[in-house]
């Protein structure tokens, strides 16, 4: 118990603490009864916190004390800031505070260096570098844009998962500019990872499924179906053989423009983007298109599937000629007519 | 400009037994505590914490010193002892006191009116 009250006094304030701190152990070491005891350790508690948040004004300035047995002077009068000098503080403080917050909000530099907040160059004194993001649109400006235009974070998306679009648009604004579709070449060679000349699904963002073990040919069909889906690379894959070849990124910008449905020379996201129902089709087939034969047979449908029964109802509606099977160009059209009813339907 | 008695009353019960306890001889922080515990019978009781804190403000004040040297039979001990200063504190603040008293007495003894 002695200790821990040792412990207590060490805790106090150095002044207090050399000054009367043996006292104090005097006291205690004459105490008797545990009653008297707790009473001492209840005081020192007290003492403590009153010695450190009431009593600054009898603490020395750091370097006053006298340690070591070295002369030394008191060159700062033990010292407690008036009412006057503290609401002084406060003010000057809230000046300052107010100054910096008019500075940012007013402010401004050479272009390509920015004040803190700021979107556009204007006169002030607060400078951030933002040379790295020279060319792109500021975050906030695209939020404004995503407001405006809800497909825009859905591009967004879609423009980075397909590597193709993503190495297209160089500055990132989700426009494919007249002057990005001329150096499409360029930027599809960037993407040829193997440098063999040309392009496969793969170097244009197709990823095979983690898992995947079937047939190398199911694979090759899956690699086929994503650049056939994706209008961007169904357009550069003039000869549809799954890949985008050396001749076919050399003349890549003419390709592209065949998506211009606007002639205004640039692609909007719009232009480049799957049609919803040729995206929803190529989904079914891919689930339900077993055999590979590039057709989904009704008759063949699994029916322990949970979604059989409107599948089935799609399917059978779909079939035009009634042969039970159904082709993609017939889900396509099915899907794309059923869209236009819901959104003709009140 | 040096502070007169009045400027300090009216004193806090743990400082009128600080100086009540000083007033008739030099004493050390323990005996300090058993004479204030003493005064009032048991009823008011100084720990070390307390009597020590005062004992900083007061002599910081000019109302108490050291009395110079250490106890002879314990040298962790240091003796207090009231200043001039502190001597016309603790009579004032007992002129007060009786003045208190004398006032409440007589009221007491004044026949009320019906």
């Amino acid at each position: 118990m002695r200790s821990l009250y040792i412990r207590l006094l060490e805790a106090h304030p150095a002044e207090f603490r050399r000054r009367f701190g043996d006292e104090m152990l005097e006291a205690f070491d004459l105490s008797a009864g545990f009653r008297a005891t707790a009473g001492l350790f209840a005081d020192g508690v007290l003492s403590l916190a009153r010695q450190w948040l009431l009593r600054s004004e009898f603490r020395q300035p750091a370097g006053t004390s006298p340690a070591y047995d070295l002369v030394t002077f008191h060159q700062i009068e033990p010292y407690k800031p008036s009412g006057i000098a503290l609401t002084q503080g406060g003010l000057a403080a809230i000046l300052l505070l107010a100054g910096i917050v008019n500075a940012i909000n007013h402010g401004g530099g050479h272009p390509g260096s920015l004040p803190i907040g700021m979107q556009r160059p204007g006169l002030g004194f607060i400078k951030i570098d933002r040379s790295d993001l020279e060319g792109r649109p500021a975050v906030a400006a695209e939020a404004a844009k995503d407001e405006d235009d809800p497909m825009r974070p859905f591009a967004r998306s879609y423009f980075r998962i397909l590597r193709a679009l993503a190495a297209l648009d160089t500055d990132g604004d989700l426009t494919i500019s007249a002057a990005e579709v001329a150096g499409a070449p360029a930027a599809l060679r960037a993407l040829d990872g193997n440098h063999d000349g040309k392009l496969s699904a793969e170097e244009c963002g197709f990823l095979p499924p983690g898992d995947f073990n079937g047939p190398r040919r199911l694979l090759a069909s899956k690699r086929r179906a994503f650049v056939r889906d994706n209008p961007v690379l169904a357009a550069l894959d003039t000869d549809h053989d799954g890949e985008i070849s050396a001749s076919e990124i050399a003349n890549s910008a003419a390709a592209l423009l065949a998506l211009d449905l606007d002639h205004n020379g640039s692609l909007s996201p719009y232009e480049v983007l799957p049609h919803p129902a040729t995206s929803r089709a190529a989904g079914i087939i891919g689930r339900f298109d077993i055999s590979d034969s590039g057709v989904i047979s009704i008759a063949g449908l699994p029916q322990d599937d949970p979604d059989i029964a409107s599948i089935k109802r799609l399917l059978t509606a779909a079939d035009r000629n009634r042969d039970g099977l159904v082709t993609r160009g017939e889900l396509v059209v099915a899907l794309a007519s059923r869209a236009g009813e819901e959104t003709i339907k009140p | 400009m040096p502070r007169t008695a009045d400027h300090f009353l009216p004193l806090a019960p743990a400082t009128l037994h600080i100086l009540l306890s000083l007033a008739s001889e030099k004493m050390y922080g323990y005996a300090i505590m058993q004479e204030v515990a003493r005064q009032s019978e048991g009823r008011f009781k100084l720990g070390p914490g307390t009597l020590y804190d005062n004992l900083q403000r007061l002599m910081k004040q000019g109302l108490v010193e050291e009395a110079g040297g250490f106890g002879d039979d314990n040298p962790r001990r240091r003796y207090y002892r009231l200043t001039g200063l502190g001597r016309g504190v603790f009579n004032a603040e007992i002129e007060r006191l009786r003045a208190v008293i004398d006032h409440a007495g007589l009221k007491t003894l004044r026949p009320r009116r019906t």
